[in-house]
């Protein structure tokens, strides 16, 4: 039952991880790495050592009850945050040494991010709204429409073009808001709580489409949410208790089946 | 069915946040120099025969003060429009907050009569602190001083004996005296306005248990403002062919100003009543063609509430052009003066002083505006600026949407004033030469640079108070605002 | 619920014999247990007692003769007076997840109470990622996400109850020691 084509990690991995490790490499290349990742809001400690990797093509389920510090995490992950210590790895950069300008430009050119709710410009239609991301890249207007409309139909919302946000149901909106934040063909789709605000079938709808697509493209996805169901869309779980990160493993004698 | 007690309503009306007593603080401080600026009238209007002189000329001659008292009260008019835009300022979270009191159980009514309250009381204070401050400064400033000043006695062949006389004279009319009555009625004026406008703002309010919906025109009317803009404008441009048509010269004065003040009250329903159609054909014009996200976004914003930043710089346009057709009406009253005479220069640089204040005024309601046009989307722009989004887009976008419809406006209000004014002063002045004995005819220069200077500069001013709303984006795009969930 | 009646619900639409009827309910019911046949025979003999199926000998010409049982009158009746018949919520809840949770945390110390429940959520994950990815593949039919659904939703209800119990026990701690 798993995709053609793409490597099951959790299978490969299964058997053989030891049990210590705070955030083993998953199999493959890693593309984003975590490292000792403390955050502090003013007096209010949000992260207290987060360790994550993050490989090429892999799905990653960040999660945690409210307050954990789990959406912190990503946000530092993502680089909108600057870890008060520690270290955030993508590729060979350390962007957690970047400045604001530099880190602004990553997040615009190699991820995308995708929140709950409220990201897209309500005056802008679906298809100005996926396109603005290429837009600041400077693509020139057409050649933005087209893509952001092709991509408008990958998520089957392509006869919403021209509708605004304020007319579309949740769901809707999440799959627009879906095509624009992988519009630019991120290596890293960052999403917090993607489906929290849908119903239980939209919000599947939309993340087998999300899953759908980033496997398609090779996309790797940090996923945050509070929810085992949402979870379970990734090939591995990390839990944040507390602002620590705590590997979520797999324990051979209690699924059995699993050797 | 009772109604909380007037106690209960004033406790809902103060409770609020940061942003609440903000508004509150801004309706005070539009209050106080509103009612400072009807005091100043008032102690202009109250001069009498035993009152003066004073060291500005213009109070002594009983025919220019109606001229001084409407200027000062015109200056209310921006003042006024600030204390109405505050009723805005903050308001998502009032909106909330009115939203939880109408699922709580409370009427409409009663949600309108806590609005009604706090601005009223608000601005009650501020009234209050005026008055205060004015009286004590006309005690401050009452002291005699020696000065020259020039005097006018009516000789009885209807010429004019000039003098100049020195004498004791008093900077402003500190030396009047007002009656209990007036000041009640003075601070009590301007609560009372403010109470009257967020109660009419709130009718297109729809305070439901699930939020607050604001019912907006989507299409700005195009066809009225601009019939009303160009009949007026034609109509005072051509005054000399109406006038003749209409056999105005032979009629009396107060006609004459009637009609005229018609077309100029024309001109002024079309450019408020035309600042939507700008914004909203600027947006059309401009979202579907532009390659930058910052215009696209300002056009689109403008598409969808086109009213927004209209209403924001609708007291900047009428500052403009009336400013303008002030600058045109100088050039006619100077050409043939004789340059030594400061009389109608000193009066037209007072003028333009107060020009220069109602527009700076203007734009303190246009900074309350875009700010909170910034605090209302703050979940948006962080999103937004999380994704890659660089401020400088978000801050140029800002900027695009006030400056957008602005422009065209400014201009045309300029180019109207000036028209007008020249329409109704004539292009041409006579001018009788006492060294020939003959008269000759000279030209009223255009005021190019005065008009550009005031269009420019009101331009600027309106940037500058736009980017000082900056502020709040740099605190609003802050990722903090992505944890709360609204 | 009987398997009795379940076989009836098989037989709503077309007569079937006896393997028809098991591979039938293996399929529809992918998550559950499959039927052994002598559960099968004995349920179809039960029925046929009662009046609700009929029973029909079938030439064959390859082998034995087959048996073929179709829904009677009062067979139909019986099934649609069970359909309508809600379920009583079960009174006991005996899940070994339950027991051993609570067993760990009266039996052992906290820490190896959570420990075990730490495993424990990872396990359910595990099983859950594979229904998700049976799920979303493309030749999954209603019944196979129906099933998966039914399981996710029960893994679901048991890793949301071990997160209470986690939170509890760190609550009931603070109140020990503070």
């Amino acid at each position: 039952m798993t995709h053609p084509g793409i490597a099951s990690p959790e299978q490969s991995r299964t058997g053989s991880m030891p049990r210590e490790s705070a955030d083993p490499s998953p199999s493959g290349s890693t593309v984003l790495s975590v490292r000792s990742a403390v955050y502090s809001y003013g007096s209010e400690l949000a992260l207290e050592g987060a360790n994550v990797s993050l490989g090429r093509g892999e799905i990653l389920a960040i999660t945690g009850p409210s307050g954990s510090g789990k959406s912190t995490l990503m946000l530092v992950a993502a680089g909108v945050l600057k870890p008060t210590a520690g270290q955030v790895t993508y590729n060979d950069r350390i962007i957690s040494n970047e400045n604001e300008r530099q880190r602004s430009r990553l997040r615009r050119s190699d991820f995308g991010i995708l929140f709950q709710f409220g990201q897209l410009v309500p005056e802008l239609t679906a298809v100005e709204n996926v396109a603005l991301p290429l837009l600041l890249s400077g693509v020139k207007r057409a050649k933005a429409r087209a893509a952001a409309t092709a991509w408008l139909d990958r998520f089957d919302v392509a006869d919403l073009a021209t509708s605004r946000p304020p007319e579309m149901s949740g769901g809707q909106s999440q799959r627009v808001a879906a095509a624009r934040a992988l519009v630019t063909e991120p290596t890293v789709l960052f999403a917090d709580e993607p489906t929290g605000a849908l119903d239980t079938v939209s919000g599947e709808l939309v993340m087998s489409e999300i899953v759908r697509v980033a496997r398609e493209a090779g996309t790797s996805i940090m996923l945050i949410t509070h929810s085992a169901k949402v979870a379970a869309y990734g090939d591995r779980e990390i839990v944040v208790r507390d602002g620590r990160t705590t590997e979520s493993m797999i324990d051979l004698e209690a699924t059995g089946t699993n050797a | 069915m009772s109604s909380p007690s007037l106690a209960t309503s004033l406790r809902l009306a103060i409770a609020g946040s940061r942003s609440d007593r903000m508004r509150i603080a801004l309706t005070a401080i539009g209050a106080f120099a509103t009612t400072v600026l009807f005091c100043l009238a008032a102690s202009v209007a109250f001069i009498g025969e035993a009152s003066g002189p004073y060291r500005f000329d213009v109070l002594n001659q009983p025919g220019l003060r109606p001229g001084v008292i409407i200027s000062m009260l015109a200056l209310t008019i921006p003042t006024l429009v600030f204390v109405g835009q505050c009723s805005r300022f903050g308001a998502p979270s009032r909106d909330r907050r009115l939203a939880r009191l109408r699922m709580a159980g409370a009427q409409p009514s009663e949600v309108a009569r806590i609005v009604a309250l706090e601005t009223g009381l608000a601005s009650l204070l501020g009234s209050l602190a005026g008055a205060g401050t004015f009286f004590i400064a006309k005690r401050q400033f009452s002291t005699e001083h020696v000065a020259t000043i020039t005097t006018q006695t009516e000789l009885g062949g209807g010429g004019i004996q000039i003098d100049e006389v020195t004498t004791t004279v008093r900077l402003l009319p500190t030396d009047v005296t007002f009656t209990a009555w007036s000041i009640v009625l003075l601070v009590a004026v301007v609560p009372l306005l403010a109470t009257m406008f967020s109660s009419i703002a709130l009718r297109k309010v729809i305070v439901s248990p699930f939020g607050v919906a604001r019912t907006q025109p989507t299409a700005p009317p195009t066809v009225l403002p601009a019939v009303l803009f160009g009949a007026g404008t034609l109509a005072l441009v051509g005054w000399s062919t109406i006038s003749e048509a209409l056999d105005l010269h032979r009629r009396a004065l107060p006609i004459v100003v009637i009609v005229s003040f018609c077309f100029f009250i024309m001109i002024v329903a079309g450019l408020i009543t035309g600042g939507g159609s700008i914004a909203a054909a600027a947006g059309h014009f401009i979202a579907p063609r532009t390659d930058r996200p910052s215009l696209l976004i300002a056009g689109r914003r403008l598409i969808s509430a086109p009213y927004t930043s209209a209403r924001a710089t609708t007291s900047v346009l009428l500052a403009v052009f009336i400013g303008s057709a002030v600058q045109a009406t100088r050039e006619a009253f100077l050409v043939g003066t004789d340059p030594t005479d400061t009389f109608y220069a000193d009066t037209f640089d007072l003028l333009n002083v107060v020009l220069i204040a109602a527009i700076v005024l203007s734009a303190a309601s246009l900074l309350v505006t875009t700010t909170e046009a910034v605090v209302e989307r703050r979940r948006n722009l962080a999103a937004l600026t999380a994704a890659g989004t660089p401020r400088s887009t978000l801050a140029r976008s800002l900027l695009a949407e006030t400056l957008i419809p602005l422009v065209p406006s400014v201009l045309l209000a300029a180019t109207a004033g000036v028209l007008s004014a020249r329409g109704l002063f004539g292009t041409r002045v006579e001018t009788w030469d006492p060294s020939t004995g003959r008269s000759t005819w000279l030209d009223v220069h255009v005021p190019l640079v005065e008009t550009a200077t005031l269009a420019v500069g009101a331009i600027i001013v309106c940037a500058v108070v736009s980017s000082v709303s900056f502020g709040a984006l740099q605190r609003s795009v802050d990722v903090s605002e992505l944890r709360t969930a609204a | 619920m009987t398997t009795g009646h379940v076989l009836m619900g098989l037989l709503a639409h077309e007569d079937r014999h006896g393997y028809e009827l098991k591979s039938e309910h293996d399929v529809r019911f992918p998550g559950s247990r499959p039927l052994a046949f002598g559960q099968v025979y004995a349920a179809l003999e039960r029925l046929s007692r009662k009046g609700f199926v009929d029973s029909t000998e079938v030439e064959n010409v390859d082998g034995p003769n087959r048996t073929v049982y179709s829904l009677t009158a009062e067979g139909r009746d019986e099934l649609l007076d069970w359909l309508s018949r809600t379920e009583v919520p079960s009174p006991f809840l005996t899940n070994p997840l339950a027991v051993k949770t609570t067993m760990a945390l009266l039996a052992a110390d906290r820490a190896t109470a959570t420990d075990f429940m730490d495993r424990q959520r990872a396990a359910h994950l595990q099983r859950m990622r594979e229904l998700t990815k049976q799920k979303l593949a493309s030749g999954a039919s209603l019944s196979d996400v129906l099933a998966a659904d039914f399981a996710l939703a029960h893994l679901d209800a048991d890793v949301r109850w071990l997160e209470a119990a986690l939170e509890r026990i760190v609550h009931l701690e603070q109140e020990v020691t503070t």
